[in-house]
């Protein structure tokens, strides 16, 4: 099955072709949390992979690696989205299907940029942090 | 999502993960997940709900 519609397809290459350096896909699996019921049998960890190698494939500055139960990942399946294959501890924990696919490719494009594309007053805010801060956000597939 | 992706790409201080709810419902549990998205900072559980580039990044700055 096809990861993407034709046109989002198109558009997606079209994203990739532009990034201004290569970006990483590091896809992590391993034991699974039983999900809640509704879930299915799907094979979230060869899902996973599948998704992340087909995306790869749109762009020659994407590549994807897969790991078996790497050090530093709570939860599998998982994929960290590395700019230049620098770890910035941006993360998808679970297969992102429906409009999540679209986070998944949100932050490929992201990380492929030089500059962020925050506004000039987020980050003048953000580089005036003065700690670390772990930021979590729960999604659903919709 | 994606703001809080922009966030870690532009400061060396943030990460971000998304968490899919249903595949980890333990976790979710625990977070008092019953609506999405839900934003937790450092393990606390902050806000429901989408928010402008601004509102966002305050709110972050002060928790």
């Amino acid at each position: 099955m096809a990861l993407l519609r034709a046109e989002e397809e198109a558009k997606v290459r079209d994203w990739f072709a532009a990034l201004d350096r290569p970006v990483e896909l590091v896809v992590a699996v391993g034991p699974e949390e039983t999900p809640l019921a509704g879930a299915g049998d799907m094979d979230f960890g060869a899902e996973m992979v599948r998704l992340c190698e087909g995306l790869a494939e749109f762009g020659e500055d994407v590549s994807c690696r897969v790991e078996h139960e790497p050090d530093g990942f709570p939860r599998f399946p998982a994929v960290s989205i590395r700019p230049n294959g620098r770890d910035h501890g941006v993360r998808y924990d679970g297969l992102p299907l429906g409009y999540e696919l679209g986070s998944l490719v949100g932050a490929v494009v992201e990380a492929g940029r030089e500059k962020p594309s925050l506004r000039p007053e987020s980050i003048a805010a953000l580089d005036e942090l003065g700690r670390d801060l772990a930021l979590d956000v729960f999604v659903t597939p919709t | 999502m994606l703001l809080a992706y922009r966030c870690a790409f532009a400061s060396e201080r943030v990460t971000a993960t998304a968490i899919e709810a249903n595949e980890f419902p333990q976790l979710s549990q625990e977070m008092g997940v019953w609506a999405v998205p839900r934003v937790v900072i450092d393990g606390e559980p902050r806000w429901d709900g989408a928010l402008p580039e601004p509102e966002f990044v305050r709110r972050i700055l002060a928790a």
